[in-house]
């Protein structure tokens, strides 16, 4: 595993891809400070700094998608996997090396986007309002929503064996779980009463009504739940800070992580490759 | 002689194709073992089982002696480079670079060799170029050098010349000869240019509609390949008491075919023959090259 590893992250450092990944983010994470900085300059708007480490998580999921597909796509489209294999190494050190490479990526360049944003950030907009312990473990399971992620994307990557398809399928998927998030999110955020107007003898009377749109209690734990276990969900709740239950979403990442990494060591174990 | 790749009984299905059936193939060590048929034959199919990429419906192999259900299959894959259709290299990296990811893979620290290597495959002055802007024949001896990294005793080519130019060709055969005779690696090498594999192979196994028809040293394929004069004849005893009389070389076939080889005068034979009153009821010249002898094989189906 270790020579699977180290021969990984050689490679890692040689890719194209990864650097612009890298600068990518980078640039990313001056936009948030500048646009922040312009805001409070020309609108005098305040700006709270507890919301910057979580800009770049909503969207991590498709760059994650991008950068798995193409990097380990290489693997089947260069014949590194058939290598690999030739040369005595197990499919499964083979499978968990990689998502290994693809979870240290993914965190390195989330904590990359942190120190930027932070390093610029703090001093421009300052502290004041933020709770650390709160926002320590935001990011903290953040982290554990990343390695989630990386999971999904691995195992796409590796059980499909073309490049393309890979790419394709990976950022649509990415982008699937965005839209039943928001999808879940428009449904819970649904107001219980809405205003209704009617008029009466030239009067117009405005009273609230239940909502009909608004999910019943079933409803609603079975949107919250899709919501959760979702990790554009849990991005999204932890960018919002409107999380019921921060403790939950670790669990449900945990989930993942088994379910994907197990189904694709075994899938993997038995692919016939070309 | 110790046997470095042996399959018994090998079958692989794809659904209702048989893509292998009842493949029993042997390869000695210090061999160039020619895998000899037409596109579809099996032959890829057969190098991707052998390279532990997919499994067999049934049968079984061993390479070095380790069974393929073995957990030590793994050890012996360690002796192994292959190049399986086409040459696994990463096209964004150099020549060198991708040695040293190689390297890295079999775990070896020590990059010194590494230039060694480049000069072996002819690829020392490439530098810094990336491989997706080699040429075809350069990218097969980056991979013939890949697949080299961790000294293999046993190396498996499969097409290794397609595509290739002339020049690329003999750069790649003189390549392979250097390889087993210098540093006595067993070469497997799949291909359907009979010419090219008649200049290199040791041994040859003929593969069609997935069954090995034939398996056969490039000696006794050299003696079936010479000049021949086919006897049929009622009498074969007085016939071969007369060769080994006069030295001549001959096999016999069948109860009534006896085959005679060497640059012998036909109608000087005849005469000769007949002055021994041993008449023949039929007299066929043949002169076989390795390709009518793949065609008869696959056209008579079945040999031996």
């Amino acid at each position: 595993m270790s020579k699977l590893l180290d021969a990984g992250f050689t490679r890692l450092r040689k890719n194209k891809l990864f650097w612009i990944l890298l600068g990518f983010i980078i640039l990313f994470a001056l936009y948030i400070d500048f646009i922040n900085y312009s805001n409070m300059k020309n609108y005098n708007a305040t700006i709270d700094f507890g919301n910057f480490p979580f800009y770049y998580s909503t969207m991590i999921g498709v760059v994650i998608a991008i950068f798995t597909s193409l990097f380990l796509g290489v693997e089947y489209s260069d014949g590194i996997i058939r290598n690999k294999i030739s040369i005595g190494h197990k499919r499964i050190n083979i499978y968990l090396s990689n998502l290994i490479i693809i979870i240290v990526t993914s965190l390195a360049s989330y904590v990359l986007y942190l120190l930027i944003v932070s390093s610029i950030g703090i001093p421009l907009f300052g502290t004041s309002g933020i709770i650390f312990k709160d926002l320590v473990i935001r990011i903290l399971i953040a982290f554990v929503t990343i390695i989630a992620y990386s999971s999904i994307f691995t195992f796409l990557a590796t059980i499909i064996s073309n490049k393309t398809i890979t790419a394709v399928v990976s950022i649509m998927f990415a982008f699937l779980l965005m839209m039943v998030a928001l999808t879940c999110f428009n449904v819970l955020e649904a107001p219980r009463y809405i205003n209704e107007s009617t008029m009466t003898n030239g009067e117009i009377k405005i009273e609230q009504v239940l909502n009909p749109k608004y999910p019943s209690e079933k409803k609603r734990k079975i949107y919250q739940y899709l919501l959760d276990i979702n990790p554009a969900g849990q991005m999204y709740q932890i960018t919002g800070r409107k999380v019921t239950d921060l403790k939950i979403f670790p669990l449900y990442s945990l989930g993942i992580i088994i379910v994907f990494t197990t189904t694709g060591l075994v899938m993997f174990k038995k692919k016939e490759l070309k | 002689m110790e046997i470095v790749l042996d399959t018994k009984k090998l079958e692989k299905k794809y659904k209702n194709f048989k893509a292998l059936n009842n493949v029993n193939l042997h390869i000695e060590k210090g061999a160039i073992y020619g895998l000899i048929g037409r596109n579809g034959a099996g032959k890829t199919t057969l190098i991707r089982i052998i390279c532990g990429l997919q499994e067999p419906t049934s049968g079984t192999y061993t390479i070095y002696g380790e069974d393929n259900s073995s957990s030590d299959m793994v050890n012996a894959r360690k002796r192994m480079g292959a190049i399986i259709e086409t040459p696994s290299i990463v096209t964004e990296m150099s020549a060198k670079d991708n040695l040293i990811e190689q390297y890295k893979l079999v775990g070896m620290t020590n990059y010194e060799e590494i230039e060694n290597l480049l000069k072996l495959v002819g690829l020392e002055n490439t530098g810094k170029k990336k491989a997706k802007n080699f040429s075809l024949g350069m990218k097969q001896r980056l991979g013939i050098a890949i697949a080299l990294a961790n000294n293999p005793d046993f190396l498996i080519l499969d097409e290794p010349i397609n595509g290739l130019d002339p020049e690329g060709i003999i750069e790649i055969r003189e390549l392979i000869l250097k390889l087993n005779k210098e540093k006595r690696i067993t070469i497997l090498i799949s291909s359907h240019y009979l010419d090219e594999l008649s200049k290199i192979a040791t041994h040859y196994g003929f593969l069609d509609n997935g069954e090995i028809i034939k398996e056969i040293s490039s000696e006794e394929l050299m003696k079936k390949m010479e000049h021949k004069i086919e006897l049929k004849v009622d009498n074969p005893k007085e016939f071969v008491k007369y060769f080994e009389e006069k030295k001549i070389s001959y096999e016999v076939i069948d109860s009534k075919t006896i085959n005679v080889y060497g640059n012998l005068n036909l109608s000087k034979f005849i005469a000769d023959l007949s002055k021994r009153n041993l008449i023949a009821e039929e007299i066929h010249e043949q002169e076989e090259s390795l390709e009518s002898y793949y065609m008869n094989l696959i056209g008579g189906g079945k040999v031996e």
